[in-house]
């Protein structure tokens, strides 16, 4: 089975959760930018979370279904039809063969995620099937998307073969419930960050002027990182730093005083210093916004950061739980 | 030793501040006993040139561990115990890797090796003897797939980077930038002083690990001809 993509939209690759335990040979994790939006997405087609699925940014894909497909759309929201039809997003829909899926121009949000039942199966390469592009690895070919690629598609689970039974005979498109982690994008988004350990390195102005005036995202943004332009953040006095491990959220300054956010496909090490780290529950939501948009920095304490970030693990998994019981009552 | 945080799902053990290869010494024998018995909730770690960071998952920390206490403190706790067993049992400076990395230098394969020999009133042999002659070792991997960041360069081979980047720069081109000398895994863009370039990749997507070198390998580079450059770039094609 495949799927045939029309029009490629803006920067799609195939994505996973990423690609670990390889930083240390120079090779980078990478992965999805918004992993509860296309968690989500699988949830709703009956895959493992972990299903490799079409991340887009800005603009989404049109995509031609050579098979009766089911399929989802989470992240960033768009008007998205089927052969004409509105189907709207964060709901399991049931493509028929020969249909035409056109995503469109994404309205809120950067990043929108289109799974399929069986998920993408293009090879894995040390156990992830996300896009490393520099290397030349991963994902389809080990390259973004392009016009006219046919991607395989993988086997359905058991329950998604059963609701695209049910759906097809019902004559249904798509359910009348959906989900939604209702995020909005606009205004200034507070993110909160944990100090590193050379924030007291930073001039009293410098941290000041990082918790207090706001700094906004940058057209030289993509999934290595965002760039920031705001008030000039500078060290004390020039310390001599090698290179070291660097993550996901990490906030290096380089010598032009303006930060950049590292973000999923950022390099495994780095060597400019680095002012603080965005606390994790806030990366998903921070990898939707799109450039121009505002950032206002809030510190917290690294054990309030770990106490978000495992809360909203068990929220992501109490939700997992809701989306199966409301896949099961499609069924009955 | 000195355990820190590093954001809400890592922690940086830092084994000292300065480059040396009794730091790097420490970290290798510290990574051995730690891959014997890794902790409930660990990802990976990342071998830096003083430091080693820890990635691991908190719910699964947590899960596998104590309810009432952090996942960040019961990682600490659990290396910093474990630091103290290594500390006891470390031995002398074991025996370390040698790999041996053919380079044809100058030529079409070392642009710079000229530049880099009238800077320092060297001659073009001179610089290849001086290069070839160390035990390089490989402190750490970073910046692209398989990318070696060496120590051991002769100081008197040190050579600010070119003023204007090369916009390309091919896979196994030896440079060298500062005190800094190493090979690019992949073609790349850069401002590296270039004076040859190896045949073996450096980058091998299809082999475990998908890299010629590992941090705490010492890394020899062997002068060879542009014929044997050919022979062995056949070789591994």
């Amino acid at each position: 089975m495949t799927l045939t993509l029309l029009q490629k939209g803006f920067a799609s690759s195939v994505q996973d959760l990423g690609r670990f335990g390889f930083q240390r040979y120079g090779i980078i994790v990478g992965g999805v930018m918004d992993p509860p939006s296309a968690k989500l997405a699988n949830w709703l087609v009956g895959n493992l979370e972990s299903a490799a699925l079409i991340e887009y940014s800005f603009i989404g894909p049109s995509v031609l279904f050579t098979e009766d497909t089911l399929f989802a759309l989470t992240g960033a929201d768009s008007h998205p039809n089927l052969d004409g039809r509105e189907i709207g997003t964060g709901r399991p829909c049931l493509a028929r063969k020969g249909e035409i899926l056109t995503v469109g121009g994404l309205v809120s949000g950067s990043r929108g995620y289109l799974a399929v039942a069986g998920g993408i199966d293009t090879p894995e390469w040390f156990g992830s099937r996300s896009t490393y592009e520099r290397a030349g690895q991963g994902g389809f070919k080990g390259r973004l998307l392009q016009d006219q690629d046919q991607l395989p598609i993988g086997k359905p689970s058991e329950l998604a073969t059963r609701i695209l039974k049910e759906m097809s005979h019902s004559g249904a498109t798509t359910t009348q419930w959906f989900f939604s982690f209702r995020r909005t994008y606009r205004g200034t988004k507070t993110i909160r960050i944990i100090p590193d350990m050379l924030w007291n390195r930073f001039s009293e102005d410098s941290r000041h002027a990082f918790l207090s005036t706001d700094y906004q995202i940058t057209a030289s943004s993509d999934r290595m990182g965002y760039r920031l332009e705001g008030k000039k953040l500078e060290l004390d006095q020039p310390l001599e730093l090698y290179s070291e491990a660097v993550t996901n959220g990490s906030i290096q300054v380089p010598r032009s005083g303006q930060p950049i956010i590292l973000l999923t496909d950022h390099q495994s090490t780095g060597g400019y210093p680095r002012i603080a780290q965005v606390a994790s529950v806030d990366l998903p939501v921070l990898a939707q916004l799109a450039p121009n948009s505002k950032l206002h920095f809030l510190q917290i304490s690294v054990e309030e950061a770990e106490t978000l970030l495992v809360n909203h693990w068990k929220d992501l998994d109490w939700l997992r739980r809701k989306v199966q019981a409301q896949l099961v009552s499609i069924l009955h | 030793m000195k355990i820190e945080p590093f954001g809400d799902q890592a922690v940086r053990v830092i084994f000292g501040d300065k480059i040396a290869p009794s730091v790097q010494f420490q970290i290798n024998q510290f990574l051995i006993q730690f891959d014997r018995s890794p902790f409930h909730g660990f990802i990976e770690y990342v071998p830096a040139y003083t430091n080693v960071v820890f990635y691991y998952n908190p719910f699964d920390v947590i899960q596998g561990g104590r309810k009432d206490c952090s996942a960040q403190r019961q990682v600490m706790d659990y290396l910093e115990a474990l630091f103290k067993r290594v500390d006891r049992n470390s031995g002398n400076e074991g025996k370390r890797r040698v790999i041996h990395i053919p380079v044809c230098y100058g030529g079409i394969f070392g642009p710079d090796l000229h530049e880099v020999a009238a800077l320092h009133h060297l001659t073009r042999d001179e610089v290849i003897a001086k290069h070839s002659s160390p035990d390089y070792l490989v402190y750490m991997l970073g910046f692209a797939p398989g990318f070696p960041f060496l120590g051991g360069l002769p100081e008197e081979l040190a050579t600010p980077r070119r003023a204007t980047p090369r916009l390309k720069i091919a896979a196994g081109s030896v440079g060298i930038a500062g005190k800094q000398t190493g090979a690019y895994p992949l073609e790349s863009p850069g401002g590296w002083q270039i004076i040859g370039r190896t045949p073996i990749p450096l980058f091998t997507p299809k082999v475990n690990p998908p890299t010629l070198l590992t941090a705490g390998d010492l890394v020899k580079f062997d002068p060879i001809t542009e014929a044997e450059y050919v022979r062995l770039k056949e070789e591994h094609s």
